[in-house]
């Protein structure tokens, strides 16, 4: 009994610092979500050699059990003193959220949520104008690396939250801990970002999405 | 509209991307470079043993060179000491590399790798180096007895690629 008042005085105070409204509505439309995530746009800021996109999809096939998919696109344009490189593939995640919202407050419409995704993706990278130096023997100049497709695959646990900003438009964020499974082995040279999961010479990686979602009204849920 | 929402949610993403992007990417290997590892190696006829070598000059032998101070003393034993192994460059511009071994007796060694290579991408940090798979070779017999490739692919590491009888 007490550890269940501790769990919900845990969960409330999160609540209040992410400051979700929770605002008690008789009537809500129900539909599919729509999103695209805002944080891509900030990205090339934090790292120029990365752009890409991603749209997400979800629908509450059961009581507080969504199904959901993401798709995107992320390129990688990297230039130095000994070799460009370029990257580019797009990428899918499937699976299903968990919206525990409604155990705080049953008439709530925003979301707080666990979830739990598969993604894979395919790309190709290249590399162009390679140099390597030699003192010695005298430097290397012109190399190039040819396209090469690659796949790889993962998993995410998740973690986030979302609330309702105006009408069936909805502002939320959700921080996911990555774990690769594989990915195609490429023994000339690894690539520089894996689309849609991050650097791939870690195991275990860290994502966050920041979207804009619009509900589209289907039905109405009483 | 909410802007608390907006402004706390963009806070808190913005904190974990920024703890994201602060990690870094493994270090870069060996500075030297990819270069062949041999070791010197002397049998008194029941077992065989490392031999420190007294007096030794190693130069690279470029076919194309005019004069012979072109050619680029690798290892000399007057600056360095006397030594047992020694780790030498290969060439990226041709599929074969030249030294010549000076044994301060007037008497010369030539030894000659011929092989293929390819281009590694060590890391995107580091960038990218060059390994090789050595082929064949010739030596000539003034001082070194014979050669044996222990491990014909080169790559980074301390690992001994080829024996030196002497």
């Amino acid at each position: 009994m007490a550890m269940k008042r501790i769990l919900r005085y845990i969960i409330n105070l999160t609540l209040l610092f992410t400051s979700i409204g929770v605002k008690a509505q008789k009537q809500e439309w129900q539909g599919i979500s729509v999103g695209a995530d805002l944080s891509r746009f900030v990205v090339p800021f934090i790292d120029s050699t990365r752009y890409g996109w991603e749209f997400s999809g979800d629908y509450e096939i059961l009581k507080d059990l969504f199904i959901a998919a993401e798709i995107g696109s992320e390129s990688t344009h990297l230039t130095n003193s000994n070799y460009d490189y370029s990257s580019s593939g797009g990428y899918t995640r499937l699976g299903a959220d968990y919206n525990f919202m409604k155990h705080l407050d049953e008439k709530s419409t925003d979301k707080l949520f666990v979830g739990l995704r598969y993604g894979f993706t395919t790309f190709y990278h290249e590399a162009d104008n390679i140099s390597i130096t030699d003192d010695n023997w005298g430097n290397y100049t012109g190399g190039k690396i040819e396209k090469n497709w690659l796949a790889a695959n993962w998993l995410e646990i998740g973690l986030g939250m979302r609330a309702k900003l105006i009408n069936n438009f909805y502002l939320g964020w959700s921080a996911r801990v990555r774990v690769k499974i594989g990915v195609t082995k490429d023994t000339v040279m690894a690539p520089y970002s894996i689309p849609g999961y991050g650097q791939p010479w870690n195991n275990t990686w860290m994502g966050i999405n920041y979207s804009l979602y619009y509900k589209i009204p289907i039905y109405k849920k009483k | 509209m909410n802007w608390r929402i907006i402004f706390k949610n963009t806070a808190i993403v913005a904190l974990l991307s920024l703890f994201i992007y602060a990690c870094d990417a493994p270090p870069c290997d060996d500075p030297d470079g990819v270069q062949v590892n041999m070791g010197f190696y002397y049998s008194d006829g029941n077992s065989l043993k490392d031999t420190l070598i007294d007096t030794l000059n190693v130069f690279l032998y470029k076919e194309n060179s005019s004069s012979e101070d072109d050619h680029i003393i690798m290892y000399s034993s007057n600056i360095q000491g006397a030594t047992s192994t020694l780790a030498l460059p290969l060439s990226m511009i041709v599929d074969s590399s030249t030294y010549i071994f000076d044994f301060g007796t007037k008497s010369f060694d030539t030894l000659t790798l011929k092989y293929s290579q390819y281009i590694h991408l060590e890391s995107h940090e580091c960038g990218f180096v060059n390994f090789y798979n050595i082929e064949s070779y010739k030596i000539t017999n003034n001082q070194i007895d014979s050669i044996w490739i222990r491990k014909d692919l080169v790559e980074y590491g301390d690992e001994e690629n080829i024996k030196i009888y002497y």
